[in-house]
């Protein structure tokens, strides 16, 4: 009989090699070809267009997702409204007084057609479902007593809520409660608990806790071992594994594989096909309102990391310089968008013209250190640094501004 | 909307993995070898490997395990394809052939889970009631052989180690027991497991060792009597059973050990296979212990030569061995056990063409023909070559006579006429009033009288015949001569001299026509009898009297083969008529044509069918199935061979009839797996041929065309013809060049470093330090590499001869450049054809390559100068001609360099749109980049700006391998996970948006990794064809060594083919039960979608394989449209449209 196909020899470094050998050998050109390969293409990420709040408002944006199409990037504000930046056209959408309150999150379902958003008020985060074709008419389901909301994962068919350390699980259709996962008399919970589906929908971890939900509504499988008070945890998409902050665990025998120190308060978010891993601490406008105005420099809330998610091995750090507070991939593996607060005098040294203009326009009536939140395309794999190609995102901008 | 046809012209060849076991019998020793998708069965024979059936499988093959459960007389097969199908199949012997029985099969997959690097393992316990499946990392699927279920149903059970490097079952426990290479941050680990099947778990085996060879890979379980394990590392082999470790370093081994194969089914010897080509034998030796048990007291191994590099070997029998390479030509060799030479235990028996990996190809037409040939980089290190690739058939030039007038010879027949041995040793020309004979002695050809035959006529038939007797038949008589006595010894004279008009014999039968009567004698001593003579209808314009034989011999010897039955052609009516001998009672008649009458005729048996076959005045050939009983005649079939009128003769090559054709395109047709092939000549126009067989000529064939007698050999016959051009080194790209009639060709070898210094060496001889001229660049970039290295790896530019490949000069790079790419073009208004060459300096420390080089060559008269360099700020990964621009991707950049009155290159302009672009095409204004991650985009050059800007591009994340425009708004990709696809412009759209969105139009799985598209044919465009309605063809080579073609057909035709094959993939039954839908599905690791805009010609190919009952059953309430009207399609209409489809390859 015959041995498997062997993959001793690891691919090359260098990507040239690995090009030729790939040719010989494929499908990555050796074993860690494809590592290298993200390790290549994610380390790089071009910022390349902004857009900013309309400027006689300046109301500061606060988070951002791409629709499922990424045609168009929403993104939340702190007045509550919401606006869709096409990302080809010039036809912005703006829907006003979609919450109360700055919004924190922003889910569209898979097809498109709804959009889950969740404002951050001082007193409740309401919840909110909207159909997105007619957004303005307000038609909406309130997910009342929950403060964090998403869809299920494989169907979306349901919504699971989060209060406090209990889950609440919705049908998404008529936003009725179906089920309460909840255990009581535990000692203590996470900060800012998220419950959340894994990708196939069987589990729900909430609070620490990994439940079955079709076996008991009151007594958790398995509970996973608290180290640290705030960050409740995700799945991996590829189902296996269980994020809880720095720790990764095994999903199957719950053992801890490995802990990973740079993610530590990282918010997480993965690209399309779910090898790479996209971390940042992002600050709540909560937070943001306590920054100190110089306290630029604190580590690591400028920066984002790529992480390689089969290893969980870092891939880059790119610091954009300046707070973050909130972050998108695509779907397209194209574009980063990063929601950015940025400082009205820096713009002005921006190499980018257009930019420039715009705002040499409007800064006479602004301070200059005055703050301002703008969302910032990353582009993927492209070389920071190098003249930027005036495409049709510039056209874009001349248009709309 | 996209209308194509893909379909392989070439199948793959590369060998992944080969196997033996006794699949076709208890009694049949198999070898079964997989290539990508195919799978060869062969049974081992004293002779050699007799091929049994070629079966296809809808899925790359993963895993390939022979297994024998209780109660089973021969072995079944378990098939696992990467997509995760699982299927277990048996052998059945039909009447007439044979059939793979899927006996159970089902999907593996999981819905979560993380598919290993390593790749996927299979592994069969030694009492075959379980498999073992490592898909997913973590996980082990168990699938217990059940003989009465249909479905697999497996069972996951979860292991803590993550990174499983091999997995094999274990022999002498009683439960299955599994060992395992695994991996963690600490190194490499052995572990045993126990399975329990019940329970579905499993619990710590007998033994474990930990921290073995940083890079142990493969394990082989050794069979009882010693039973244990053998751990294949890189520098060292443990044998491991728990109580015993042995391990040895042997100094013999440098490369990565990657193959074996058991020697004795007792497990004391195995063959191993590196990666550098070399086979090992690996000898356990063994003392017997008191208690009659064996146990393993030494390892010994023992180099024995040099093989192509293997990827897998079998060990067949008598010391014969199966080695697969992938990367080379596979080969069955013989192992001595003395060695011939020193170091030499290795005879190679046979040897297997593997195109495999195709890295790059061009295509050319060096006969000028209007036939393309594919010159392609084949293979990699020792076994990188150029192959040509030809369809058709080479006739070997030995001897060529001018004769003048022979432009007007009337037939040309060999004679056994000066000894009466095998051979022949004598040529019969005839002519318009008279005829010549020529003498062959030896080598040697002149002109010589015969006693008894008349020169002054023309002859139209003359051939040894029984009873040590000649025959020759003039328009006047019919001569028979007898060659004892050197003398005419009978001439038969028709009635009323009238004039023959067209006669022929064999052996022993003699069948002529005077206007429409046809006669029929038979040959006896000393005279011809009249049999039989009927009166035709019309006049006869061709006949046959050919015995339908199965092996050639039949026809020679005391016992030869007479005809049962004849056929002839006949005038104004254009009918073929079926008569039966002796009595030349007619037995079945078929119309031809209304116009056009028959001018030749044969009775031919292929592969043990009988057929008919028939040319006419336009060069058209029908074929029919004949029954030989009844004289029917069925399954017309109708092929466009040549234009003017076709004559054929029949021969024997390779032990096979074969028939030639001559015309103004000479074809020879035979038959492969029971199907007519025809294959076109390396002749511009052949008027008559006839076999030669003359002691100075063996096995040769005469041929007379314009004006000269050609005396050659045939080609082993075959449609596709293959040369191999040795390089004994990577071939990297290829570029023709018209001009100076050369191939420019980049290449790299590896040299081994002087431990001492920096002193290289050159390990083999190969291409590029064998060159008639070999010049160096002088050193560029003065970086040394840090650390030592034992090899260096060197690049080199080779001007390689167009008709003898000899390779005229190498030109050396500098240390640590390898080139990339390399074109022929005239730049600006420069006269001259340059070689331009694309390099890169790559350090290994690297991520990627921060300078390169472009350098422009001019090779005139046998000298190659650098007229210029350029160096770039990165990779130069691919080079283009465009508008007499040099058009470089280099790294990130597209960039447009202009070549200056001064001859040096000056950038114009570039663009930075790309993660790394690696692949370029062009056409007018407009270019096609492929990116590495990002799909393709278009740029557009224009000329008053300066400006490259990209106008559209392809959104979804493709990770291309090559690109290809089709038109002005498709563009054809191809990316790695073995899909095509064709990406349409939308020029009309009215925003800007819109056309700046390339569309996704046609979607298809390949199955395999596309290295290279180019433009054109593999076959002659045929002109009194009807015209197939496609446009376009598009060449493509793989990793596996197949060639493809991609051509676009008119939607009309689209839509045809498309439901011809939505019927094929139901009336097919696909081996394991795969879906056809799904094969195809455009499949990357996290979406599949459906394939349209293909049509799979590989099915639908099939279509013609099948019997008339199922084509029938395909053709049922199928739609043709025709001259605008749409009527039901009949079965004929089907085979015409897939034969016409067959004919583009």
């Amino acid at each position: 009989c015959c041995p498997k196909p062997l993959y001793r020899a690891e691919a090359p470094i260098n990507i040239a090699s690995r090009y030729f050998r790939r040719q010989i050998t494929p499908r990555w050109g050796g074993v860690g070809g494809c590592a290298r390969d993200r390790q290549f293409i994610y380390s790089r990420f071009r910022p390349s267009f902004v857009f900013r709040p309309p400027d006689q408002e300046n109301v500061p944006y606060t988070c951002c997702a791409f629709m499922p199409d990424d045609l168009s990037l929403a993104v939340g504000n702190f007045q509550g409204d919401i606006t869709f930046h096409s990302l080809d056209t010039e036809q912005d959408r703006v829907i006003e007084n979609c919450a109360n309150a700055p919004i924190v999150c922003l889910e569209p379902s898979r097809d498109g057609e709804r959009l889950l958003t969740v404002a951050e008020g001082v007193f409740s985060n309401p919840c909110t479902m909207f159909n997105v074709e007619n957004m303005e008419s307000k038609t909406r389901f309130n997910y009342r007593g929950a403060y964090h909301v998403e869809f299920s994962k494989t169907t979306q068919d349901r919504v699971i809520g989060t209060k406090d350390s209990s889950a609440l699980i919705y049908d998404a259709a008529t936003g009725q409660i179906i089920q309460t996962l909840e255990k009581v008399n535990l000692a203590k919970q996470y900060t800012c608990n998220k419950a959340t589906f894994s990708p196939n929908d069987d589990l729900v971890l909430s609070d620490g806790l990994l439940w079955d939900p079709r076996v008991s509504s009151t007594e958790p499988i398995h509970k996973f071992d608290k180290f640290n008070s705030s960050m409740s945890g995700i799945f991996h998409p590829r189902g296996t594994e269980v994020i809880i902050n720095t720790e990764v665990w095994d999903l199957r025998n719950y053992h801890l594989l490995r802990t990973v120190p740079y993610i530590d308060q990282c918010t997480l978010h993965f690209n399309r096909d779910s090898t790479v891993m996209y971390a940042a601490k992002s600050l709540s406008h909560l937070e943001m309102e306590d920054i100190d105005e110089n306290d630029d420099s604190s580590p690591g809330s400028t920066t984002f990391l790529a992480i390689d998610a089969q290893n969980y091995r870092p891939l880059s750090v790119t610091d954009t310089k300046h707070k973050i507070y909130d972050f998108a991939a695509d779907g397209k593996d194209c574009n980063l968008a990063v929601i950015e607060l940025e400082k009205w005098s820096e713009t002005k040294q921006l190499n980018y013209s257009l930019i420039f203009l715009q705002r040499q326009q409007h800064s006479d009536d602004n301070n200059e250190d005055e703050r301002i939140s703008v969302c910032r395309l990353y582009e993927v794999g492209k070389i920071f640094g190098q003249k930027l190609i005036f495409g049709i995102f510039a056209v874009h901008f001349l248009i709309i501004k | 909307m996209s209308s194509n046809y893909i379909v392989t012209a070439h199948k793959p060849t590369a060998v992944k993995q080969c196997i033996t076991g006794n699949f076709t019998s208890g009694s049949d020793l198999n070898l079964l070898i997989s290539k990508n998708t195919r799978l060869e069965l062969f049974t081992v024979t004293p002779e050699g490997l007799r091929p049994v059936k070629e079966i296809n499988i809808y899925g790359r093959i993963a895993v390939l395990k022979f297994f024998r459960p209780e109660g089973e007389d021969r072995d079944l097969l378990f098939i696992l394809t990467e997509r995760y199908h699982g299927c277990i199949l048996q052998y059945k012997a039909t009447d007439g052939g044979c059939e793979i029985i899927t006996k159970a099969s089902g999907d593996l997959s999981d819905t979560v889970g993380r598919p290993p690097e390593t790749g996927i393992i299979g592994i069969i316990d030694p009492t075959s009631k379980l498999i073992g499946l490592r898909l997913y990392e973590g996980v082990f699927k168990f699938l217990p052989y059940d003989p009465t279920s249909e479905e697999l149903r497996p069972f996951n059970i979860r292991i803590e180690e993550l990174s499983v490097i091999d997995a094999k079952f274990l022999h002498g426990y009683t439960t299955p027991t599994l060992v395992i290479i695994y991996q963690n941050s600490q190194g490499r680990h052995v572990k045993t497991y126990i399975v329990d099947v019940r329970d579905k778990e499993v619990v710590a085996g007998p033994w474990k060792q930990e921290n073995i060879d940083a890079e142990a890979n493969f394990i082989i379980n050794v069979p009882k009597p010693l039973a244990g394990s053998i751990i294949i590392g890189q520098e060292s082999i443990t044998y491991h059973n728990g109580d015993k470790y042995i391990p040895i370093a042997p100094p013999q081994i440098k490369d990565t050990i990657n193959c074996y194969a058991p020697v004795d089914k007792d497990g004391s010897r195995y063959l191993l296979g590196d990666l550098a080509g070399h086979l090992f034998i690996l000898l356990l030796e063994s003392d017997e212990m008191m208690d009659g048990t064996n146990t393993v007291r030494d390892l010994k191994i023992e180099l024995l030569g040099e093989v192509s590099i293997p990827e897998a070997i079998s060990y067949l029998d008598n010391g014969v061995v199966y080695i697969g390479s992938r990367l080379g030509d596979s080969q069955l060799i013989r192992l001595h056990t003395t060695p011939v030479e020193v170091q030499l235990c290795v005879f190679v028996l046979d040897t297997y063409t593997n195109l495999g990996p195709i890295i790059d190809m061009c295509v050319v037409d060096l006969d000028r023909q209007g036939q393309g040939q594919v010159v392609t980089c084949s293979g990699a290190f020792k076994e990188g070559s150029l192959r040509i690739i030809r369809n058709g058939i080479g006739i070997q030039e030995h001897a060529s006579i001018d004769l003048p007038g022979i432009k007007e010879n009337k037939g040309l027949w060999p004679l056994r006429v000066f000894d009466t041995s095998r051979s022949y040793d004598t040529l019969v020309i005839s002519f318009v009033g008279h005829s010549r004979i020529l003498q062959l002695s030896g080598e040697e050809v002149e002109e010589t009288d015969l006693p008894g035959f008349d020169d002054e006529s023309q002859t139209f038939y003359c051939s040894n015949v029984c009873h040590n007797q000649l025959v020759q038949i003039t328009e006047k008589s019919i001569r028979l001569i007898s060659h004892t006595e050197r003398r005419q010894v009978h001439e038969w004279k028709p009635k009323n001299d009238r004039h023959i008009s067209v006669a022929t014999c064999n052996k022993s039968q003699v069948l002529l026509a005077i206007g429409s009567s046809l006669h029929y004698f038979e040959i006896q001593p000393g005279e011809v009898i009249e049999r039989a003579c009927v009166d035709l209808p019309h006049e006869v314009a061709c006949l046959t009297i050919e015995p339908l034989v199965s092996d050639p011999s039949e026809l020679e010897g005391p016992d030869f083969v007479t005809a049962s039955i004849c056929a002839v052609g006949l005038w104004n009516d254009n009918t073929a008529r079926v008569l039966k001998l002796p009595t030349l009672e007619e037995m079945h008649q078929q119309k031809l044509a209304d116009e056009i009458i028959p001018r030749s005729i044969l009775l031919v048996q292929f592969d043990g069918i009988n057929y008919l076959l028939v040319t006419l005045g336009d060069g058209t050939l029908f074929y029919f199935t004949l029954n030989p009983e009844t004289g029917y005649i069925s399954d017309r079939k109708k092929v466009p061979l040549g234009t003017q009128p076709t004559s054929l003769s029949v021969f024997t090559s390779g032990g096979s009839r074969t028939v030639f054709a001559c015309s103004d395109r000479p074809t020879v047709v035979y038959s492969s797996n029971k199907k007519l092939v025809f294959s076109n000549v390396n002749l511009k126009e052949v008027s008559h041929m006839c076999p030669l067989d003359s002691d100075g000529y063996p096995d040769s064939l005469a041929l007379a065309n314009d004006n000269t007698l050609l005396i050659g050999t045939i080609d082993e016959i075959q449609k596709l013809h293959i040369r191999t051009v040795p390089l004994y080194e990577s071939p990297r790209r290829i570029a023709y060049q018209e001009e100076s009639q050369c191939f420019g060709l980049v290449t790299l070898r590896t040299d081994s470093v002087d431990a001492t210094g920096d002193k290289m060496k050159i390990t083999r001889p190969s291409a590029s330090t064998q060159a008639s001229v070999c010049t160096k660049s002088p050193p560029v970039d003065g970086r040394s590499v840090e650390g030592f290295s034992a090899t260096a790896d060197i690049g080199s530019l080779l001007i390689i001869d167009q008709h003898t490949f000899e390779v005229h000069h190498a030109y050396q790079l500098d240390t640590n450049e390898e080139p990339l790419s390399i074109m022929s073009c005239k730049l600006g208004s420069d006269p001259n054809s340059y070689f331009v060459v694309g390099t890169a300096f790559v350090y290994m420390e690297e991520t990627e390559p921060k300078h390169g080089r472009i350098l422009v060559f001019h090779y005139i008269d046998n000298k190659l100068t650098l007229v210029a360099e350029k160096e770039v700020k990165g990779a130069v990964f691919c080079l283009c001609q465009f508008n007499g621009h040099v058009l470089a991707a280099i790294n990130t950049s597209v960039s447009i360099y202009q070549w200056t009155t001064e001859k040096e290159l000056r950038a114009e302009c570039s663009n930075q749109s790309n993660i790394l672009a690696l692949y370029l095409k062009c056409k007018g204004d407009f270019v096609l980049v492929g990116d590495l991650m990002r799909s393709m985009s278009i740029l557009n050059y224009k000329h008053v700006e300066g400006n490259l800007d990209e106008i559209a591009k392809d959104y979804s994340p493709n990770w291309m391998t090559a690109v290809e425009i089709l038109d002005d708004d498709n563009f054809l990709g191809a990316e790695n996970f073995y899909n095509v696809f064709i990406c349409q412009k939308d020029s009309g759209a009215t925003t800007d948006e819109e056309r700046s969105k390339l569309r996704e139009a046609a979607l298809f799985h390949v199955g395999d990794s596309i290295n290279t598209f180019r433009h054109g044919s593999l076959v002659m465009q045929n002109v009194g064809e009807t015209a197939v309605s496609s446009k376009g063809h598009i060449l493509f080579g793989t990793v596996h060594g197949s060639i493809g073609v991609i051509t676009t057909v008119d939607e009309d035709l689209y839509a045809f083919l498309h439901s011809i094959q939505n019927r094929l993939a139901k009336v097919i039954k696909s081996v394991g039960n795969i879906d056809h839908e799904s094969w195809r599905s455009f499949c990357t690791n996290e979406k599949t979608e459906a394939h349209r805009g293909f049509v799979d010609g590989d099915l639908i190919e099939c279509f013609l394989d099948l019997n008339r009952e199922k084509m029938a059953e395909v053709a049922k309430g199928l739609m043709v449209k025709e001259h605008g009207t749409k009527r039901e399609a009949t079965v004929d209409d089907l085979i015409k449209a897939v034969e016409e489809m067959n004919r583009i390859h």
